[in-house]
């Protein structure tokens, strides 16, 4: 085990009480609303915020465990981090930035240099070398902290909302950068974030936490499909459809064709929210929806003022709509529908 | 569309007579010195040797002052910005009331403390047979006793708005302690720094009170400009002009250089 956690903390009235484990290479992605408690998760893993009883340790060895008064100050466990904000130096260059932390353990300079200069090769931004932090793009500058985290070889890598501060083409661009760059990393990853989309893309594993608590831990298959709770159904709760694009076109595993609203070509994840699904009686020729497909409900759960339909048909697919809908259509389970979703309500990542 | 004036620029009409008068007040000082400088005077001054020790004097002791004010106050402003002790408070005025202090306060204080009979200073004179009374070295603890508070307070309140997070970075990348202050916290201060050694040497180069009471006003020893001035003053007018105008000199030539090259530009510090 390349990490174990199981921390009681507690600051004012906020309360963490979190227990998992990571294997070697895995990668978990932690989901959550505002103050659920991720960031401070991954402090108190780092060794910024001591905790109050319980353990963390790195390769079964404590680096926290109150009980027996094991504390490992953050600079000697082989723990990197991923600041939300990037954190650079900024009196320093990209390569001192880089450099940094084998500067901090005693390499001699040279070689410090010579790390980084590697690293930041591999990264594909080793024309950065020379400038300053302050010149630096949010992508470049996202890609150089990665590589200053990267460069001291840490066991486990904590990344704080890596994707946040980035606009959307770039975040595409820097989230395939980080999957490339985590795949050939052989310790533990943890990502917080709160976009169900970086943690599709980059985790095995999807951990959600709310007020300080585990409420759903999985892999991304078993927590789309069966989210425990509001939050996990609202945010992680999509239909999730791999197959292969072909320009607007994509092709299911089961051979289901899905029209999309851009190009696209090789293995892609279709990403659809259960509420931009619309459930009729009986196909409606007139209707913009590009995608429509004849259904039987499996299953209707009452959330609050809205109904989950479990959707089987030539996808499997989950609907959210509301209770007067239900009514209103007279739906049970067992009875024929048609499923509909408009091409642009699809969102495609490649994988 | 509505064009709107431009007001934010322009000033209330009392507030700039008010700002007119206040600058008027700091120049009028300067430009009386000029007016009243005999410029023929000017080389005999510099070249007389009780100026020149004069001048060398106060450079050397302010220049050392503030090194020393540096060491010590650097360490101390960040204990008392990031420690939280108790007494902290009765530290940090003690440690700054040298500088509410009338100066004549602050030299019967020293000459109480490290004088011949003073607390420490019997025991410096038995053991290690130093006397810092009437002494150059006398001049320097003056001095540092003044001009530390400027340096703390500056810096201590640059070490508060150092942003934490930098610093918990680079302990996660490895840094210990006494690394991340080295090679995070003080450069992202050395604006700060750099004001408060300057405003600590301003205080040094310009102190009067407690240099005379403590360690006297013998040239070539104890005799900064300072002091040499006030003694011109009273037998010799012109020469106290003269004085004041490389005191003035040197002290303006400081400040323009310090600005241009360290307050205002953050270039980055390339390691050679």
């Amino acid at each position: 085990m390349t990490l174990t956690v199981d921390v009681r903390l507690t600051r004012g009235s906020f309360e963490l009480n979190v227990d998992f484990d990571l294997q070697p290479g895995e990668i978990i992605a932690v989901l959550g609303p505002n103050g659920a408690g991720k960031s401070t998760l991954l402090r108190a893993i780092a060794g910024l915020e001591p905790i109050d009883s319980g353990f963390v340790a790195v390769d079964s060895i404590p680096v926290d465990r109150p009980d027996d008064d094991i504390f490992v100050p953050p600079a000697e466990r082989a723990i990197g981090m991923v600041f939300q904000d990037y954190m650079l130096f900024e009196h320093l260059s990209v390569r001192e930035n880089v450099a940094f932390g084998l500067r901090a353990r005693r390499t001699n300079r040279r070689t410090a240099r010579a790390v980084a200069e590697r690293v930041l090769d591999e990264l594909g931004i080793g024309h950065l070398t020379d400038r300053t932090p302050r010149s630096l793009s949010g992508g470049q500058a996202q890609r150089v902290a990665l590589a200053r985290a990267m460069a001291t070889t840490p066991r486990v890598l904590l990344l704080d909302e890596p994707l946040a501060a980035l606009d959307v083409a770039t975040r595409r661009e820097v989230r395939r950068e980080i999957r490339r760059q985590l795949t050939a990393f052989d310790g533990a990853t943890i990502i917080v974030t709160h976009d169900p989309i970086d943690a599709y893309a980059l985790a095995d594993r999807l951990l959600i936490l709310e007020d300080g608590r585990i409420t759903q831990t999985g892999t991304i298959g078993e927590v789309t499909s069966q989210p425990a709770g509001r939050y996990a159904a609202e945010l992680v709760g999509r239909n999730l459809v791999s197959g292969t694009a072909r320009g607007t076109m994509i092709t299911t595993d089961q051979r289901v064709e899905i029209s999309i609203a851009d190009d696209h070509q090789g293995r892609v994840f279709a990403s659809i929210r259960p509420q931009a699904i619309t459930i009729s009686r009986t196909r409606d020729p007139l209707a913009s929806s590009r995608n429509s497909w004849p259904m039987r409900i499996k299953g209707l759960e009452l959330l609050g003022e809205r109904v989950r339909v479990d959707l089987t048909g030539p996808i499997d697919l989950v609907a959210e709509v509301t209770n007067r809908a239900i009514e209103a259509l007279g739906l049970r389970v067992g009875d024929e529908v048609v499923a509909s979703v408009k091409a642009t309500d699809i969102e495609v990542y490649e994988q | 569309m509505m064009t709107r004036r431009r007001r934010s620029s322009r000033s209330p009409a009392l507030v700039t007579v008010v700002t007119v008068t206040a600058v008027a007040f700091f120049s009028l000082p300067f430009i009386g010195i000029l007016w009243r400088m005999p410029w023929r005077a000017l080389a005999d001054v510099i070249d007389d040797e009780t100026t020149r020790q004069a001048l060398w004097l106060s450079l050397q002791t302010s220049l050392i002052a503030t090194v020393i004010a540096t060491v010590f106050g650097v360490p101390l402003a960040w204990t008392l910005a990031r420690i939280d002790f108790p007494g902290r408070n009765v530290v940090r005025a003690l440690a700054t009331m040298s500088m509410v202090l009338p100066p004549v306060v602050g030299g019967v204080a020293l000459f109480a403390s490290f004088g011949r009979r003073g607390i420490v200073g019997q025991y410096l004179d038995q053991w290690f047979g130093i006397r810092l009374p009437f002494s150059t070295a006398g001049v320097v603890v003056a001095q540092v006793f003044v001009a530390m508070p400027f340096l703390v307070l500056a810096v201590e309140s640059a070490f508060r708005q150092v942003d934490s997070r930098y610093e918990e970075a680079a302990s996660t990348l490895g840094a210990r302690p006494l690394y991340v202050l080295r090679r995070v916290t003080l450069p992202s201060i050395r604006p700060a720094l750099v004001a408060g050694a300057v405003l600590a040497w301003a205080r040094a180069i310009g102190e009067f009170g407690a240099t005379i009471t403590f360690a006297g006003n013998l040239p070539g020893r104890t005799q900064t400009m300072s002091l040499a001035t006030y003694m011109a003053l009273e037998s010799d007018p012109d020469r106290a002009m003269v004085l004041s105008f490389l005191l003035i000199a040197l002290s303006f030539g400081v400040l323009i250089g310090m600005r241009d090259r360290w307050l205002v530009s953050a270039l980055p510090e390339v390691e050679r």
